[in-house]
């Protein structure tokens, strides 16, 4: 193959990269707000030295009522970004006691927390 | 020289970068997991993710010995071609093991292979697909039916390689469990590009001269032993590592 054949090549495969890309993106959307949510193992016992508002912001600010998923889960703007909220949320805690050799529970194994 | 001490001299080299290559592979995984310590999850999460990360270092390092001759080790060129193939697969086989680890430890994860799951999984499932493009299309038989123009398949082969450690840096710096501080961050973006500018400098501006008259010949059969005894040596650390850091 000569070298504008390369080129030409390569503009097309560019070409068809962004198609793929913007289509996937638009179809990842769409699935993040239908996929269903995991069972999560929460217990409010073991997060009693919390406070409340740490979690419960809404009581506090007023951006809404019920439970965490009325929000988080059926609101378009946040859906997406409810499952890395979620995550970073209860992580960053778990992770700072532990590092303080505390009672920490679960980390990240997706199973201790997901069943 | 007689043939004896040049025997002697060409396994002290080979000795000495074995040593020089397990030290540059293994220390930077080591201080990223004590410095300061990042708390122990459990045995395969800990052990699939330093294999994890000793892929990344392979990857990287295989910009250093990118298949050109270097001044060291004294080695012939065919040592550091085989070096270059050798330290390919060695990633292909911990980036395998990361995943494989992970997936049975953890079957929910497969959750973070599909089009829902966050950027930074995308990256580096995207990273390891381009991996197992890059050793497959490298093998001669496939190279040569793939890119009759050595010159086209060397072009692209750069490129993609850049790629996939651009992709697998971001699946390790967003994920921000082990470079769990600021310095350690700073430090591993600026090692990385570091290592990027060393190979860019030498590909646009050569290597300089290759002193081919004080090289060490029958020298190319060194490089099997060194990786692979590197990954058996590296793997024990690390299966050490994960065990030692779970709290009895």
């Amino acid at each position: 193959m000569n070298k504008a054949g390369i080129t030409v090549l390569l503009v097309l495969l560019a070409v068809l990269l962004i198609v793929f890309a913007y289509a996937g993106f638009a179809r990842r959307q769409t699935a993040m707000l239908q996929r269903p949510l995991l069972p999560v193992a929460f217990e409010h016992i073991d997060h009693n030295e919390q406070p409340c508002a740490d979690c419960h912001h809404n009581y506090v600010d007023d951006t809404g009522g019920g439970a965490c998923y009325n929000c988080h889960k059926l609101t378009p703007e946040l859906a997406p970004e409810m499952e890395s909220m979620f995550h970073d949320f209860c992580r960053e805690c778990h992770v700072e006691k532990r590092m303080h050799a505390q009672e920490s529970g679960p980390l990240r194994q997706c199973s201790l927390c997901h069943h | 020289m007689s043939e004896l001490s040049r025997s002697t001299g060409r396994r002290r080299w080979a000795l000495r970068f074995f040593a020089g290559l397990c030290a540059c592979l293994a220390l930077p995984v080591l201080l990223i997991m004590q410095m300061p310590v990042v708390p122990a999850v459990g045995i395969a999460w800990d052990l699939a993710n330093l294999l994890g990360y000793l892929a990344l270092a392979c990857c990287l390092l295989l910009f250093i010995y990118a298949g050109r001759p270097r001044r060291s080790p004294p080695f012939s060129g065919r040592f550091f071609a085989n070096l270059h193939r050798d330290i390919g697969y060695i990633a292909l086989i911990l980036v395998i093991a990361h995943v494989g680890i992970l997936l049975v430890s953890e079957p929910l994860l497969l959750e973070h292979l599909k089009p829902t799951a966050p950027f930074y999984m995308l990256a580096g499932l995207m990273a390891s697909l381009i991996l197992l493009f890059l050793v497959i299309s490298s093998i001669p038989h496939w190279r040569r039916r793939i890119w009759p123009n050595y010159r086209h398949f060397k072009f692209l082969h750069a490129w993609l390689a850049v790629a996939c450690v651009a992709l697998c840096c971001w699946h390790v710096l967003v994920s921000q469990f082990y470079l769990n501080t600021g310095i350690k961050l700073v430090v591993g973006s600026l090692a990385a590009m570091a290592v990027f500018g060393f190979y860019l400098w030498g590909r646009y501006h050569g290597q300089g001269p290759a002193q081919r008259q004080s090289r060490l010949r029958d020298t190319a059969v060194y490089s099997h032993p060194i990786a692979y005894g590197s990954l058996v040596l590296l793997l024990i650390v690390a299966v050490g590592i994960a065990v030692l850091r779970v709290p009895q």
